[in-house]
């Protein structure tokens, strides 16, 4: 195993995550130091009703629980990784455990200012919110790029616990300090928790504001569709739910909503759905990916081999059409007026533009910390593997993102 | 004797005075060569080639001013797209510091590049002797003006003045229509009858249509609707729904309207009863043999509104002084009356001024080809689509969803929530930190 045991103790059933689901998070969390699992968390002194994770030493909380003991609203968008307090985007990265969307404890409340101790008696770990305060100044007042950027602060580390259990010094969160919004694979969704939930259980409501019981919004879009955007390659609803899933809790950002086909026999309709043409490669899964400059950072969230496009749009003899979904954000304090030129390199290092006409990336002039997406359709020949989406921008070395 | 001396005399000093002149000419324009501009455009085949012969004429009536215009279209051969690839190089050589003197673009661009001073303000030049008289002003057709007036922190400015310009209508095979005793819709009610009838007794499509985020317009505009409002997107909700069920209910329960890329093509041979497209297609239908065509308005609604297409004309700031006056001058011409009447005339393209629509020469091409005479109406219930930075991808987005939910991929609720959601995400994700 290539960590602890899951939550041996937690008293809130969970469960068993699939195979896929652990083969995903080996790939994404280095060998695991034991450690024995955090059973309480207390905010200011006072217990607050929920159960931290930790996994290779570091410990997390439910993004639904962390808004709680902060008192704050806390949003994240699967799509882009964007973690948004109070509606205003801070350093944080999310992660995907077992299907329920954490945030580190200790790096996401010392990124607000917060601090965060271990007390190695109880097992518990408090959290200080006394630099806090400014939570509500920071999303109300100050919009400049530099405000919004994270500041050092004055103790970025966890004063050491009494007693501390040998793991528990755990390892601050390395930091890019030009990087808002860093975009790590581990926030998106392992497959186990990607079935869409029966259509019955969808209501347009759903997918809206969990909010009123969660105290956090959901930024459903891409945790919710399946296509053209979504993170995750293996959504379409036909997928079936595994019966040992649990029941959807409204922490769980992968709720949203199934997309509902209309049913009966679609044999004599002149269009067939997109998803039967999709073929991808390797074991069905794409784990999103990114690179970056110091200009810009792009990450490519789905990698798609497909034979004909919105049913009209077929590849010549012998070629077929790649689709690579991706983001790009530029992270200088410069306006971007040209943010350069995607080409697409296979194993024989040839070099592809992609087709204008059938992509939906748009040049458009981007503002420090903007964000644009889309995809690019690139039309290559059969026996070519998509080995790295490269970027050719004005003034930088081309920016290769190996896919 | 003395005549001939005067006259030897009158002669020579003709000489002298002649070739004065000739030194004084060529050293004029030696201490004056003139301005040359660079007019970036998109316009291919035989409007490119009219373009062309437009901007020789232009500078042989202004020698002071060479334009030099040039195409810039889409490398890719295969399903490019002119005016992206117009768009890319205009950002390129303005990051490189050399963009164009003069250019073709959306609305949508412009509000990019005003944003970034990348334009300069066509105000400036509406003064002076080589200005605009109010009078003048208010000559281009009102709708096409105010979407070329962007707000800046100085207050409302014009920046671009229209160029090419053409708006949605419908066009029906009349034969077909004359045949079944129907008349043209005037309510998307009638469209759906007369394709639902035109399959029955044909068994042909009624309507034959290319899917895309402007059909989807149009029954959207048609009952009240926009697609973006206070920088969020508007399209979606039961009005949403509504347009996309009309679209799928005509090709699935009625079986009448059949999705396709050949549509144009389909309704060129006589092989679909309907089509919509802007007025620029009139002029090829009216080539193709055997294709007797009629245009009508498109439906109305709970109200009428019809998107109209097309770029305008913008002068980059980087230009110098004299450049940009030349620029002016050259801008002034292609949208004047006459030069607007011809570009229509041989076009398809709408005329951009009043005068010019109402003008002789226009009028007799009206009488002569009454179907150009349908967008002129429609110019009456005009409306501009959105002008912000996002607008290209949400077009994408709103075309994927026309597929998704043609296809029944998804159901037109889902299609359009997740097109509103991409869409907003979109929306703000692009404004980065201000």
């Amino acid at each position: 195993m290539p960590w602890p045991p899951v939550h041996p103790t937690s008293r809130r059933p969970r469960a068993l995550p699939g195979i896929l689901a652990i083969l995903f998070l080996a790939l994404l969390l280095p060998a695991a130091v034991s450690s024995a699992p955090l059973t309480s968390v207390f905010v200011n002194g006072v217990r607050i009703d929920t159960y931290p994770e930790t996994r290779n030493g570091v410990s997390y909380l439910p993004i639904h629980a962390m808004a709680q003991a902060l008192q704050v609203e806390i949003s994240w968008d699967s799509k882009i990784n964007l973690v948004k307090v109070n509606g205003e985007a801070v350093e944080a990265t999310a992660y995907n455990l077992d299907g329920k969307i954490y945030l580190p404890i200790e790096s996401f409340v010392s990124a607000l200012g917060g601090s965060v101790t271990y007390d190695g008696r109880e097992n518990a770990v408090r959290v200080t919110t006394g630099g806090l305060s400014n939570l509500a100044a920071r999303s109300s007042g100050t919009t400049s790029p530099a405000a919004t950027r994270p500041t050092p602060k004055a103790s970025p580390t966890p004063s050491p616990a009494p007693r501390p259990r040998t793991t528990v010094a755990l390892p601050s969160t390395p930091r890019t300090p030009t990087v808002v919004i860093p975009s790590t694979v581990s926030a998106y969704t392992p497959p186990a928790t990607t079935a869409a939930p029966p259509s019955t259980a969808y209501t347009p409501a759903a997918n809206a504001n969990y909010g009123s019981s969660g105290g956090y919004t959901s930024n459903t879009t891409a945790a919710g569709y399946p296509a053209p955007y979504a993170p995750n390659p293996q959504m379409p609803s036909a997928q079936p739910r595994p019966t040992d899933a649990p029941p959807y809790l409204s922490d769980n950002l992968q709720t949203g909503p199934a997309m509902r086909t209309t049913g009966g026999p679609q044999d004599n309709v002149p269009f067939s759905p997109m998803p039967a043409n999709a073929q991808r490669p390797g074991d069905g899964i794409y784990v999103p990916r990114s690179a970056q400059n110091s200009v810009f950072q792009v990450t490519v969230t789905n990698l798609e081999n497909v034979t004909v496009i919105k049913d009209f749009y077929r590849p010549r003899t012998g070629y077929k059409f790649v689709v690579v979904y991706l983001s790009q954000q530029n992270i200088s304090e410069q306006v971007q007026i040209y943010t350069g030129r995607f080409s697409l390199l296979d194993q024989k290092n040839a070099s592809y533009d992609y087709i204008e006409g059938l992509s939906n990336f748009w040049l458009v002039i981007l503002r420090p910390f903007g964000i644009n997406f889309g995809y690019l359709v690139f039309e290559v020949p059969t026996d070519a593997k998509p080995i790295s989406l490269v970027l050719h921008a004005l003034n930088q070395a081309p920016l290769t993102l190996n896919l | 004797m003395v005549p001939k001396v005067r006259l030897a005399t009158a002669m020579a000093l003709a000489l002298v005075l002649t070739a004065l002149t000739l030194v004084w000419g060529s050293g004029r324009s030696e201490a004056k060569s003139p301005v040359e501009i660079e007019f970036w455009h998109a316009m291919s085949r035989s409007r490119g080639e009219l373009l062309e012969s437009l901007v020789q004429r232009f500078n042989r009536a202004n020698p002071d001013v060479v334009v030099k215009s040039r195409f810039v279209g889409s490398a890719n051969p295969r399903l490019g797209n002119d005016y992206n690839a117009l768009y890319g190089k205009i950002l390129e050589h303005l990051a490189r510091g050399t963009p164009p003197d003069i250019s073709q673009v959306y609305e949508n661009w412009t509000t990019q590049l005003v944003e970034i001073n990348a334009l300069t303000p066509m105000d400036q030049f509406l003064s002076g002797p080589d200005g605009m008289s109010q009078k003048d002003l208010n000559d281009f057709v009102p709708i096409f003006r105010e979407a070329n007036i962007f707000p800046t922190a100085q207050g409302n400015k014009l920046y671009t003045l229209p160029f090419n310009k053409s708006i949605y209508v419908l066009y029906y095979n009349r034969a077909i229509f004359r045949e079944l005793g129907l008349a043209p819709p005037e309510t998307w009610e009638d469209l759906r009858h007369a394709a639902r009838t035109i399959k029955k007794a044909k068994g042909i499509p009624g309507l034959g249509f290319l899917p895309s985020v402007d059909i989807f317009g149009h029954y959207l505009y048609a009952h009240g609707g926009q697609f973006i409002q206070s920088d969020q997107a508007a399209f979606g909700g039961q009005r949403g729904i509504e347009d996309l069920k009309f679209w799928v209910d005509m090709v699935h329960t009625d079986g009448s309207a059949q999705p396709s890329t050949d549509a144009q093509d389909q309704f060129q041979k006589g092989q679909t009863g309907m089509y919509i497209e802007t007025t620029s297609r009139i002029g090829g239908f009216q080539r193709a043999k055997d294709l007797d065509f009629g245009v009508v308005m498109l439906p109305r609604g709970t109200t009428r509104a019809y998107q109209f297409a097309g770029t305008n004309l913008a002068i980059f700031s980087q230009s110098t002084p004299e450049e940009q006056k030349a620029a002016w001058r050259f801008s002034k011409f292609l949208t004047s009356p006459e030069i607007t009447t011809e570009w229509a005339i041989g076009t398809g393209y709408l005329p951009v001024r009043e005068s010019a629509i109402r003008g002789r020469k226009y009028q007799d091409y009206i009488r002569a080809n009454p179907q150009y005479s349908v967008g002129i109406e429609a110019l009456k219930y005009a409306t501009v689509q959105p002008r912000v930075s996002a607008w290209e991808s949400i077009r994408g987005i709103l075309d994927d969803a026309m597929f998704e939910a043609l296809s029944r991929k998804y159901t037109s609720e889902d299609a359009i929530q997740k097109a509103v959601s991409l869409s907003n995400d979109l929306l703000s994700y692009l404004q980065g930190k201000r």
